[in-house]
């Protein structure tokens, strides 16, 4: 149990007058004054829309912000829904570290508001990102439904998207996810959770709070969790996916060390689960899915082929503690290749990301150093995939992306025997 | 006269007989004692192979980024080199103790210069193999980052730094061995302002381009940045 600082200070009051609740919704922030209003307007407008019947409760989870997100909330929330602040604990280093998205702290925050979710025995937990785009009134009801009317154990968003968006879920974590526990997540991580009560305690009983895995990822850890851990998971669509324009250029290569990171641990944790799952089947899926625009997105592909061809030409060296023989020749054949020829191959691509989860369990270099290495592969990539799509339709699209994965099932039997014979790991 | 002739020879080959048998003593130690030395040192060797081995020491090191050092060992293994050197210490270390056995006096000052000296020899052997590590460390972080930032000179960069913590460990380790003195400080000093100012050329001429786009950023809307970068997640 994480030891709470309260604000206000009768909240340990309050918490015992509310009593139990059906419906916890928590939303984390972080100096987030400009864009909370909209998300607890939306939140309230949500609960009393969608359940009006049963008993709920916000819970707003600071991490001490120094704006006024705080007084905001408080005012905005005054004379409506039941609510409960709290103070989570910011720790060092969380606010030295640049999480890939959301607040910093997040994990921190998560736990906190499950914690309480927890005290007042909700039904359901909802968490929700402060981002007033993807946090609507909409939101509210897809995430809590399916657990407290179909009693799913975890609710996953699954936002309608530009096919050259979200390629680190595209080309890495929703075939990784799907060939290792057998579930057809399409967003295998997200802002937002539906929870049930259950999960909620199994969340809680893990000691994995604090540490390096849980912090940058815990969106990842939580959904591979209740995966692997045989929770009954589906998606709801959450409509389209909005980005701030102020995200700015991503860092590529700390999101995916984080990223990456917190798969391969996992892959660790829970290897004698994946071992035995054998193929896939999709997940259920609720709500509507929504169009999105097929506006041309502006890529700098060729840039993209550079930074592969440059990794190509200095990093061969550690590539090839990694990655065998057959595949390095493979790597350097597209390095040469013309930018209009340029692919890269399924099967090469999935036996790559399984050579370095083995290299990543068997630390044959530092996991900075190796995590950092991926980089220019994972934007080659990119570009293939960005060149093999970009003229594609969306029945195209998911016909090309189930190519991708049914590539990575086919390469789990090499994933596993070399897991299974790490002595025999010798590129 | 014949018979002081004789009483002198006499003499003589008395004196030669008492000095080789108080020679062959010290002789008979001295060989008895490197017996005993080849013997530990050869057991003692086997047995740092075999631990060695079962350690996989030659693949931890490889691991951990002393690949360079199979280079510098016999048949490759840095276990064959450690075993070696061990085998070697205890034969030395024998012929030491055979000679001062051999004539105490003349062989106890030299022990105790090269026993006084021990302490300099295992600090600057630590300080050796922490500044491998950390060079090939750095170098390696450096590579990585460089080529993420997409640097041209990415490994130029690498070696760069690389050397200067070599130079830095080397300039060290021959201080500590009290080797060179004022010469290797000078060295020391040209060498790596050198490598300093070899570093900031790459860094400049490398990441020119990255400065142009910088300076390109500066520049544009929020719209136009948004546009530009994908969103991975």
């Amino acid at each position: 149990m994480p030891e709470l600082e309260v604000l206000p200070q009768n909240t340990q009051q309050e918490l015992e007058k509310l009593g139990t609740v059906d419906i916890a919704l928590g939303v984390p922030t972080f100096n987030n004054a400009e864009a909370i209003v909209p998300v607890i307007e939306s939140a309230q407008a949500g609960l009393k829309e969608f359940f009006p019947a049963l008993r709920t409760v916000l819970i707003h989870a600071d991490g001490g912000s120094r704006d006024d997100t705080v007084q905001r909330v408080l005012e905005v929330a005054r004379d409506s829904t039941r609510l409960l602040q709290v103070t989570f604990p910011m720790f060092p280093v969380d606010r030295l570290t640049t999480p890939y998205r959301g607040i910093p702290g997040r994990a921190s925050a998560y736990r906190s508001i499950l914690t309480l979710a927890q005290k007042m025995q909700a039904r359901a937990a909802v968490l929700l990102d402060v981002d007033p785009a993807n946090a609507t009134t909409h939101s509210i009801e897809a995430l809590a439904r399916p657990v407290t009317e179909r009693e799913f154990d975890l609710v996953v968003p699954y936002y309608t998207r530009h096919k050259f968006d979200g390629a680190l879920i595209t080309g890495v974590l929703y075939p990784m996810m799907r060939s290792l526990f057998g579930k057809r997540l399409r967003q295998p991580i997200g802002e937002a959770f539906g929870i049930s009560a259950r999960l909620v305690n199994e969340y809680l009983a893990n000691d994995v709070w604090n540490t390096d895995v849980s912090r940058p990822a815990i969106d990842l850890w939580m959904t591979s969790l209740a995966v692997s851990s045989g929770f009954r998971v589906c998606q709801s669509f959450l409509g389209a996916k909005a980005h701030h324009t102020r995200d700015g250029a991503p860092d590529v290569s700390a999101m995916l060390s984080q990223v990456l990171g917190s798969l391969f641990t996992e892959m660790e944790r829970s290897a004698p689960v994946w071992q035995r799952t054998r193929g896939s089947e999709p997940v259920p899926t609720f709500g509507p899915p929504s169009s999105v625009s097929v506006d041309p997105v502006p890529v700098n592909v060729k840039r993209i082929i550079e930074s592969f061809r440059l990794g190509s030409q200095d990093l061969n060296e550690i590539w090839g503690r990694v990655l065998p023989p057959a595949t390095l020749l493979e790597l350097k054949k597209l390095a040469r290749i013309s930018d209009d020829r340029f692919r890269l191959d399924d099967d090469v691509w999935a036996r790559i990301l399984y050579d370095f989860s083995l290299a990543y369990r068997i630390r044959v270099i530092g996991r900075d150093h190796l995590l950092g290495a991926m980089t220019p592969l994972y934007l080659g990539w990119v570009a293939s995939f960005i060149l093999q799509v970009q003229d594609a339709g969306p029945q195209e699209f998911e016909t090309r992306l189930e190519t991708l994965c049914l590539a990575f099932e086919r390469q789990k039997p090499y994933l596993i025997s070399r897991w299974r014979w790490p002595d025999r790991f010798n590129p | 006269m014949w018979e002081n002739a004789n009483e002198i020879l006499n003499q003589a080959v008395v004196r030669m007989i008492r000095g080789v048998a108080e020679f062959l003593p010290g002789v008979i130690a001295l060989v008895v004692i490197m017996v005993l030395s080849v013997l530990i040192a050869w057991v003692l060797r086997a047995m740092l192979r075999r631990s060695l081995r079962g350690f996989q020491l030659d693949q931890r090191l490889e691991q951990w980024g002393f690949a360079g050092l199979a280079d510098w060992s016999p048949a490759r293994s840095p276990t064959l080199l450690i075993a070696s050197v061990a085998y070697w210490a205890i034969i030395l270390l024998g012929l030491l103790v055979g000679l001062s056995a051999l004539d105490a006096n003349l062989t106890s000052v030299l022990v105790m210069r090269l026993f006084a000296y021990v302490p300099n020899v295992f600090a600057a052997f630590i300080i050796l193999f922490v500044g491998v590590f950390i060079a090939r460390f750095l170098a390696r972080g450096v590579l990585i980052s460089a080529v993420n930032m997409q640097i041209h000179s990415a490994r130029l960069l690498s070696l760069g730094v690389k050397w200067l913590v070599m130079v830095l460990t080397g300039a060290m380790t021959l201080e500590h061995l009290g080797i060179g003195g004022q010469i290797v400080r000078l060295a020391f000093g040209i060498l790596f302002g050198g490598i300093v100012l070899a570093l900031s050329l790459a860094v400049g001429l490398g990441s020119k381009e990255m400065v142009t786009r910088s300076l390109r950023q500066m520049g544009k809307t929020e719209e136009d940045e948004a546009n530009e970068y994908l969103h991975h997640l």
